[in-house]
């Protein structure tokens, strides 16, 4: 299945674009929607569920229903450096983007123990792999709804239910999407 | 005369006492401070005031940092409810017990 990321680009002051990071995010998934299925959405359609994740309130799943041969609307917002990225899809969807980095250095045992829960043998340990890594893992976290998870054990029983996608197109940034399994990802960006 | 003397000897003792408290006092803040600088790689200089969503490294790596250092080093363990609690340095300062 396809996966729609859009990507918006900030080019405020730091501290500008840490303040507006939210606000663009949320006109980001607008867009999303009105382009997708036509619907321009208010901002009482999205809700918060107790963990904090932002979902579709009952009336505007029914209303993107029915200009998706019934399927629903899912969405994750994420921002990082300069880019703000709003993913979405017609299953659950967790999304994750990160500019590229070293991982802090009190985060390596946690590291490795969420490189044994994806599965990961690879003995490459470059800043592109430790990225990746941390996209994945945050992304699975919003597609779970539980914010950080902190308990890496609570992960595995998860993993196996889902799959990944992952894209590199942006320079120096990477962007993981987590989705229920036995869809394929394919992640097309739209840049705005 | 010699009850005056001990009260002055007793304020000067207390004076004292209460001077060292507050150069440990202090000195803890700049302690955690640092440590927190540390923990979130930060290149300013962290104040108690700052307001957490305002401090561009203050992510979501940064917050799993936080829990592993509270866990590390104050034997705490964080939850992401206490973490959405912090609004300010000063709200982690707090904690850092």
């Amino acid at each position: 299945m396809e996966v729609q990321v859009y990507v918006y680009r900030m080019t405020e002051t730091r501290v500008l674009r840490k303040r507006r990071e939210s606000e663009y995010g949320r006109k980001l998934l607008y867009d999303a929607v009105k382009r997708q299925y036509g619907i321009a959405l208010a901002s009482d359609d999205i809700m918060l569920s107790k963990q904090g994740k932002p979902y579709f309130t009952e009336d505007a799943q029914g209303k993107i229903k029915e200009r998706n041969d019934g399927l629903g609307c899912y969405f994750s917002i994420s921002h990082s450096g300069e880019y703000v990225v709003c993913a979405i899809a017609d299953t659950e969807i967790g999304c994750d983007i990160q500019r590229t980095r070293k991982i802090p250095s009190n985060l390596y045992p946690v590291f490795l123990e969420m490189k044994a829960c994806f599965g990961i043998e690879s003995t490459e340990w470059s800043e592109e792999v430790q990225t990746e890594l941390w996209t994945k893992y945050e992304s699975l976290g919003k597609y779970m709804g539980c914010g950080i998870p902190i308990d890496i054990k609570d992960l595995e029983s998860v993993v196996g239910n889902v799959c990944f996608g992952v894209s590199r197109e942006i320079d120096e940034y990477i962007i993981s999407v987590c989705i229920t399994k036995g869809k394929n990802v394919e992640i097309v960006l739209y840049e705005k | 005369m010699a009850g005056l003397v001990y009260s002055d000897i007793d304020l000067r003792g207390a004076f004292q006492y209460n001077k060292r408290k507050k150069e440990k006092t202090v000195m803890e803040v700049k302690e955690k401070l640092a440590l927190l600088a540390d923990v979130l790689e930060v290149e300013d200089e962290l104040t108690p005031e700052m307001v957490l969503s305002e401090i561009d490294e203050y992510n979501s790596m940064a917050k799993l940092s936080l829990i592993v250092m509270m866990s590390d080093e104050f034997s705490k363990k964080l939850t992401n409810e206490e973490i959405k609690s912090f609004v300010t340095v000063q709200d982690i300062l707090n904690y850092m017990e």
